[in-house]
């Protein structure tokens, strides 16, 4: 793959990460609308996340060391599971035969997990 | 064939020695040392006739006067992939054994030593036998050499009911099998399998019979629903080195029979894909349930196998299927991946029954309802015992998922044909279904016995489980990943193994070209993106953790001033929504309190079918007590009888002619 191109994807593929977190703010938006309730705004997400950012991390002493682990690996899963999806127009980065599976066993790792 | 001859007496060896040296510290350790050496010999062969795609049918032909003509060993791909599973879990439950068994100073160890390097070498001598005779008679040999290794705490009444039921089991398959093999045997020249594959495309009535006959006679041994009664008792009351050898490789030979069968009788029909593959579904999604409403850490693991079996099945029916219907490159792939998820199922599910086994010696219990909090104090058997788990779901990047993705891929293709076989495309659905309630199960077993806190204040009887038990579960979980990691390293040889059982033969390089062709290196590059991406985000959570500071507390448990271990979610109660999806067919019996949820598996077969026949039949046969009563003057009569009416059929049939 030439190196703009690959630029041209991994941008893409940040952007979309970028976007993730309005999708659920879009959907609590419209349900709220729809119920006739003031709701919270769509950007609820981004400002969670920025404020828990900044905060520190308290863990439990029961917890073990899968507590740390999983939100790498739950993260991680997501982030591949997207390259394998055609994002922009093009096909995707990770293709072959069976990759409908793949796709949604990565997702399954993720689940597991955090679970 | 040389080499495979001196692991098999090495394995001999290291029986005789542990015999000869009862109870003490080296004979033990000689005894692990020879059937680690034994087992590696013996896979030298086996890798290279995997690899080689030539079949070494060397042929070991001990003099034409033993009965049932030459008794004849060699070595195909088909053997192959069953004797690499053979010695790779018996090498490890072997070294882990000598441990596990250092811990029961009441139960004498040699003899349960002994039985299990004698039974390593009835598997192999199954495996590679290529006639009837020597097949049946390492039939019996195995059968028994397990049924002993199951009664080794034969203290308990759990264990003496497990073998009962294990041997009545195994003798109906036994049963089956005698028919089949005089049925095949009848239109061929000698007993030898190259014969009776040549003389066999003759009646269709006759092969009907034969290929039923078989799924009963190795589907005992398979364990497939609804002949999988026996195995729960078995697995759970067995040493956990033999339940890994058991699961991992024993009910595989089932498997084993299967493949051989279709070998002798060529493609087989239609229907038969077709059956096989509705018992795979049957089976994966039953075993899955059942065990997902076990309490005994073992038994759940034995209900699992029951699952894997289906898995397994299920791609051997499309492979079936594929040839039945003239798509030879589909039943490629679909015996393909059945032996593949073979191979993976002894790897995981050993490491599965071998923690099992370290966490029930260290607490002195199997129920799950009273373990908690394990990961702290056993975390490497921790560690080897969450690999196997996510194996067994098959997520990747482990080796459970490359097979699974074989059968999906099977299955899709399937479903792009013209024919009938599309249908198979529906079994898709069930296998997925069967994936989510595996993961729903080990997410029950790996949080409840390992995370949380203690639940119960049974205490440790050892710190640590010590090299002996954590070392062999964790070399196999790192055989696991390097699977799931390279697939391409074991998937052309499981495609020339299964070409063999297909009938159309694979070299090499068309192996590997289809590998590539069904995207195996594509797996290599998801599991380095994996890794690559959880670095990196490792890396940038540290920065975070650099700048605002992490800290450690109790768990927040709303205002309660004491969290305490019943808090935590139970075994039980994680299953119950699951289970109450599928009503009776989920097989467990509850009890609702106000502050009290308990729940109690059933077997349906056993207890519901097996049981109450089995009583049925015991009258039966009291009425025939009489008959027997040890007067000498009365069997003479019977002898007498007897010959009288033997004579008397021969008089009729010649008259007759």
């Amino acid at each position: 793959m030439p190196a703009p191109e690959f630029m041209m994807r991994t941008a893409t593929l940040v952007f979309v990460m970028m976007l993730a977190p309005l999708i659920p703010g879009i959907a609590s938006r419209t349900r709220s609308i729809l119920t006739a309730r003031r709701g919270a705004p769509v950007w609820q997400l981004y400002s969670d996340l920025w404020k828990l950012l900044r905060r520190g991390t308290v863990y439990s002493r029961t917890t073990t060391v899968v507590f740390r682990l999983v939100p790498i690996a739950l993260l991680a899963s997501v982030l591949v599971a997207a390259l394998m999806l055609p994002l922009d127009g093009r096909s995707a980065m990770l293709r072959f035969s069976g990759d409908v599976v793949a796709f949604a066993y990565v997702l399954a790792l993720g689940r597991f997990v955090l679970v | 064939m040389i080499l495979l001859l001196g692991g098999l007496s090495l394995l001999v060896a290291a029986a005789l020695v542990v015999v000869s040296m009862r109870n003490q510290q080296r004979g033990n350790a000689m005894f692990a040392t020879l059937v680690v050496a034994g087992c590696g010999l013996g896979m030298v062969p086996a890798v290279q006739v995997l690899y080689s795609g030539t079949a070494r049918t060397v042929v070991l032909v001990l003099g034409s006067t033993l009965p049932g003509g030459d008794w004849i060993f060699g070595i195909d791909p088909l053997s192959a992939v069953f004797l690499i599973a053979l010695f790779g879990v018996g090498a490890a439950a072997a070294v882990y054994g000598v441990g596990y068994m250092a811990f029961d100073s009441r139960t004498p160890a040699w003899p349960c030593h002994a039985l299990f390097a004698l039974e390593l070498v009835a598997l192999a001598l199954v495996v590679c036998a290529q006639a009837i005779m020597p097949f049946m008679g390492a039939w019996e040999l195995m059968a028994i050499g397990s049924m002993l290794l199951i009664l080794t705490e034969y203290r308990h009444a759990e264990a003496r009911r497990a073998g009962l039921i294990y041997i009545v089991a195994t003798h109906v398959g036994t049963l089956a099998l005698f028919a089949m093999f005089a049925l095949l045997a009848r239109t061929s020249s000698d007993w030898s399998f190259s014969a009776l594959a040549t003389g066999t495309t003759s009646a269709s009535g006759a092969r009907i019979a034969v290929l039923s006959l078989a799924l009963v006679g190795f589907g005992v041994k398979a364990g497939f629903v609804p002949l999988h009664f026996w195995l729960p008792p078995a697995h759970a009351a067995a040493p956990s080195h033999v339940s890994a050898l058991f699961s991992g490789v024993l009910i595989k030979v089932g498997i084993y029979g299967l493949l051989r069968v279709v070998t002798l009788v060529g493609p087989p029909p239609a229907w038969w894909g077709w059956l096989v593959l509705g018992l795979g579904l049957s089976s994966a999604v039953l075993g899955v349930l059942w065990a997902l409403a076990q309490h005994d850490i073992k038994r759940l693991l034995a209900y699992h196998s029951v699952e894997n079996i289906g898995i397994i099945l299920m791609g051997m029916g499309a492979g079936a299927l594929g040839s039945a219907y003239g798509h030879p490159s589909l039943a490629i792939l679909g015996y393909g991946a059945a032996l593949l998820h073979t191979l993976n199922h002894a790897l995981f599910k050993s490491i599965l029954f071998l923690g099992a086994g370290a966490v029930y010696r260290l607490t002195g219990t199997r129920n799950m309802e009273e373990l908690g909090g394990l990961a702290r104090r056993m975390p490497l058997t921790w560690l080897a015992f969450a690999v196997g788990s996510a194996a067994i779901i098959g997520v990747p990047p482990l080796n459970g998922f490359v097979s699974e993705w074989l059968v999906f891929q099977t299955l899709f293709r399937a479903g792009f044909s013209a024919d009938a076989l599309r249908i198979a495309v529906l079994a898709v659905p069930g296998l997925a279904l069967v994936g989510g309630l595996a993961l729903a199960c080990f997410v029950k077993v790996g949080g409840v016995v390992f995370l949380g806190t203690p639940r119960s204040s049974r205490d440790l009887t050892a710190s640590r489980p010590g090299l002996l038990l954590d070392g062999p579960p964790l070399v196999l979980a790192a055989v696991c990943l390097v699977i799931g990691c390279l697939p391409i390293l074991v998937l052309p040889p499981m495609l020339i193994a299964g070409g063999f059982v297909a009938g159309v033969p694979l070299l090499p390089p068309e192996a590997g070209a289809m590998a590539a062709a069904v995207g195996a290196k594509e797996i290599s590059i998801l599991a380095a993106a994996l890794a690559l991406a959880a670095t990196g985000i490792w890396l940038i959570a540290q920065r975070l953790h650099r700048t605002v500071p992490a800290r450690q507390s109790e768990t927040w448990s709303g205002a309660y001033q004491l969290p305490s271990a019943r808090m935590q979610y139970t075994a039980s109660s994680f299953a119950a929504p699951l289970l109450e999806i599928f009503g009776r067919l989920s097989g467990v019996r509850t009890h609702r309190g106000a502050s009290v949820f308990h729940s109690e598996p059933v077997d349906l077969i056993l207890d519901g079918v097996v049981v109450p026949w089995w009583a049925v039949i015991e009258r039966a046969a009291l009425r025939l007590r009489p008959l027997q009563q040890g007067r000498l003057s009365r069997y003479l009569m019977y002898v007498i009888s007897t010959v009288v009416a033997l004579l008397a059929y021969l008089l009729v049939r010649a008259g007759g002619r």
